[in-house]
């Protein structure tokens, strides 16, 4: 029998190649598999740090572990149990009266020592403010050995059980717990993964910053801690309203740069009348003076009260409230672009055949071009929400409390306020901050993706 | 039909931008110019002083440290990120399935706000933080990277050869055997590294300390060249989608000719891509630049963790004459300065149009 190979032509280098069908079909698929890897690598390479920072747990240890034990599905159940041991609550955990909780925990002895001296257990004062010192939790720490075996180079594994009673009549959010074991053993493991491990001469010291966490006190221990201690003058918390300043300043600014930037964009792009076109140059030269320049001027203006128009609201100067945030941007010079950009693409018949119909200019905007341009105003709203969730400069110049704070001004505040002393702790908390203020504008980019591309194209493929 | 003009009505739809064009530019520009030839200091009786601030700004060493920094930074983040972006977009320009999921994960570094990016590379590279970590990795397992590189390119060659030899027009990069050289490459180095004739490079761990540092880096404070480093990655995605729409652009009949006369992926990509995607080219390097050269915040943000002399930049230099300084605030010379960088934006976009990349497209 002879079988017909099947053929197939390749162009290479000027020249047509008759090859076997499946040469060919061989490489297509070798060359989807690669590029496929490359465009993977990339993923990773450009949302790796955020995810990487989004599940860091112990974000000071060297080496540093690219793993977080939050990851693993059997902590959370170990977590939810001990949340329910402490005070009945798997989902947020704490120490109430009538708590009893057995933890395990194991350590190995290298080297001929039969008799080792039990662990001790200490309890530790929970720090739910920083620098704010808080009682010991009263509770009755027992530690009885449970099982041992002999290890293969002649050491000695031995794992105990640590039962915490509450004797007291208090309710605590957080029970932290320290272990401490005979000097020169090793810590081998627990029922939950300690926060921090350090080997002394007088011992080596595994910590837990809560042994009841419950589900979500384990796994979001971070943000929960980010939302409650950072606090300002009369022991507000900053957190909540900080991200509250943020969604409010962000949802005004779309709705007036919508409506302004709409307005605008139909005038300069339908409406006929002297300096059109020397006006729309003016704008996009606008968009290249660096903010710097204007800055110094509408500083001023603002602390002054924009010509005493803040003497109509009872101020003197707009200073630290959120009207200045609204001066300088009150039509932003990008979303009039796009906005005229797309409506010159809506079909003047449709407005002429409204004209003869007896429409004025206000009713042609509001019957016709708005509802036609609800794509372009989506785009619009999406980056201009974006923009304002994440502006610093401005924000910057004119609040200067902390309590005035949008997101960005906040996180830059710690920043700037624990850099020096930075503890792993202390960097979680600013990690899970960073993440909260990611979150926002990640779902709004998540579910309305189309419009940001859309946004693109508006302000700078259709010139 | 008589023509129309709607001067009143447009007057009134126009009315906020003309208000924030007047007030917050016209106004605040004209200002800015007075300012920049007096001595106010927002308290003080205010005085005429002609060029003393501009001249003075050109005296003072901080201002000079912070045009240099603001110009080498252009240059180098302008030039990286628009390579690194055409990059990316000619990578994704495939017709693949999942190719809206790559582009939206490579935007998402955009998204995100300047202040958490740079926490986020504040605490990555840190003195002990996990850039220094994977550097040290790389460095004490560059031996078996380096037999790997060599095993695949020997076996590549090898196979590229072989083929050509048969009659087959086997391209250099073949697919099939990159992979088999990748296998063979594996093999080896685990085979070499069990048997300990390749052993890890033995070296210190790499504890730069990117930040806290006054030291430089060929004469980039390293502190700058670490936010050179985050700008690009963060900047990039943004051009890349600009790069994506202009190469869908470009007509296929054109790769057709080429593959025709028998042209190379770079050979195309020089000769049709490029040219064809100047337009875009332009506009990417244009705003590029306009951003680069107003760099603030990641200067403000890192101002407290590196030294203020390492990350200064004209823009920054601007706010901390103003509310930074330990003095009082010098409005003349933030003024001034100010100015400058207006006019240097304005200068170093003309002459890019008129050196570099030019609007007009190729074939239209």
């Amino acid at each position: 029998m002879n079988e017909e190979r099947e053929l197939a032509p390749v162009r290479y280098r000027g020249r047509v190649y008759y090859v076997d069908a499946q040469w060919l079909a061989r490489r297509r698929v070798m060359r989807k598999t690669i590029t496929y890897s490359l465009l993977v690598l990339l993923a990773v390479f450009m949302v790796g740090p955020l995810v990487y920072s989004f599940f860091s747990n112990d974000p000071l240890s060297w080496p540093p572990k690219l793993a977080s034990p939050k990851l693993w599905p059997p902590n959370w159940a170990a977590a939810w149990s001990l949340g329910v041991q402490g005070a009945g609550n798997g989902w947020t955990g704490g120490w109430a009266p009538g708590g009893k909780i057995e933890f395990g925990v194991a350590f190995r002895y290298p080297g001929g020592d039969t008799d080792p001296p039990l662990p001790r257990a200490q309890l530790l004062a929970p720090p739910y403010e920083l620098g704010v010192p808080n009682p010991v939790p009263v509770t009755q720490a027992e530690v009885t050995p449970w099982q041992e075996r002999p290890t293969e180079d002649g050491g000695l594994e031995v794992a105990y059980k640590v039962i915490l009673t509450h004797q007291g009549s208090e309710t605590y959010p957080l029970l932290p717990l320290a272990i401490i074991g005979a000097p020169g053993s090793k810590f081998i493991t627990a029922t939950l993964p300690p926060d921090s491990l350090s080997t002394r001469v007088s011992g080596t010291y595994v910590t837990w910053r809560n042994v009841a966490p419950g589900a979500i006190g384990y796994l979001f221990d971070h943000y929960v801690r980010a939302w409650t201690t950072f606090k300002g003058e009369g022991g507000r918390l900053l957190f909540p309203r900080w991200i509250g300043n943020s969604f409010l300043i962000a949802a005004l600014r779309v709705v007036i740069t919508v409506v302004f930037a709409t307005m605008a964009g139909y005038a300069l792009s339908r409406l006929r009348f002297p300096g059109r076109n020397f006006l729309f140059f003016f704008v996009i030269f606008t968009m290249m003076i660096p903010g710097q320049v204007t800055m110094i001027s509408n500083y001023l203006v603002v602390r002054d009260g924009v010509f005493g128009l803040s003497k109509l609201v009872g101020l003197d100067t707009f200073l630290n409230t959120f009207w200045a945030l609204f001066l300088p941007a009150l039509v932003s010079s990008s979303a009039v672009f796009m906005m005229k950009q797309f409506m010159e693409s809506i079909p003047k018949e449709i407005e002429e055949a409204a004209r003869i119909d007896g429409a004025n200019t206000f009713q042609i905007y509001t019957r016709i071009i708005l509802p036609l341009s609800l794509p372009a105003i989506a785009a619009v709203s999406i980056l201009t929400f974006q923009g304002a969730w994440n502006e610093f400069f401005w924000p910057m110049v004119v609040l200067t409390q902390p309590k005035k704070y949008t997101l960005p001004l906040g996180l830059n505040y710690l920043l700037h306020y624990y850099q020096a002393g930075a503890t792993g702790s202390v960097w979680n908390m600013i990690l899970a901050g960073t993440v909260i203020s990611v979150i926002p504008v990640l779902v709004i980019y998540i579910l309305f993706q189309r419009y940001f591309i859309e946004g693109f194209h508006l302000s700078g493929i259709k010139q | 039909m008589r023509k129309r003009s709607d001067w009143a009505s447009g007057f009134i739809f126009l009315l906020p931008l003309l208000f924030t064009l007047a007030v917050a530019f016209l106004y605040a520009f004209v200002r800015t110019v007075y300012f920049s030839f007096t001595d106010y200091n927002l308290f003080r009786i205010t005085h005429f002083v002609g060029f003393d601030n501009y001249v003075q700004l050109f005296s003072d060493p901080r201002f000079m440290l912070a045009l240099t920094h603001s110009l080498v930074f252009a240059a180098i983040v302008t030039a990286s990120q628009t390579f690194f972006a055409l990059l990316l977009a000619v990578v994704l320009n495939q017709k693949i399935r999942g190719l809206t999921f790559f582009r939206a994960t490579y935007y998402v570094p955009c998204i995100a706000s300047s202040v958490a990016i740079t926490t986020v590379f504040v605490w990555l590279m840190n003195r002990r933080g996990t850039i220094n970590w994977l550097l040290t990795a790389i460095g004490r397992n560059f031996p078996f990277v380096a037999l790997g590189l060599a095993v695949v390119i020997a076996v590549q060659a090898i196979q590229v050869y072989w083929d050509r030899r048969h009659g087959l027009p086997a391209r250099a990069l073949d697919p099939v055997h990159l992979g088999i050289g990748l296998l063979a490459a594996t093999v080896v180095t685990v085979m070499l590294a069990q048997f300990g004739v390749v052993r890890p490079y033995s070296m210190a761990e790499v504890a730069i300390p990117w930040f806290t540092t006054r030291q430089a880096f060929l004469g980039i404070p390293l502190p700058l060249l670490s936010i050179m480093m985050l700008n690009i990655w963060t900047t990039a995605p943004t051009m890349m989608i600009l790069f994506l729409a202009g190469l869908q652009d470009v007509p296929r009949e054109l790769y057709e000719v080429a593959d025709l006369d028998g042209a190379t992926p770079w050979q195309k990509l020089r000769y049709i891509t490029v040219p064809a995607i100047r337009p875009v080219m332009f506009l990417v390097i244009t705003l590029g630049l306009i951003g680069t050269l107003q760099m603030f915040d990641q200067a403000a943000i890192t101002s407290g963790i590196a030294p203020l002399e390492s990350v200064i930049t004209l823009a920054y230099y601007v706010y901390w004459s103003l509310f930074g300084a330990r003095t009082l605030p010098r409005v003349g010379m933030a003024s001034a300065a100010a100015l400058v960088l207006a006019v240097l934006t304005l200068v170093v976009v003309l002459l890019q149009r008129r050196v570099g990349f030019s609007e007009r497209g190729w074939y239209s």
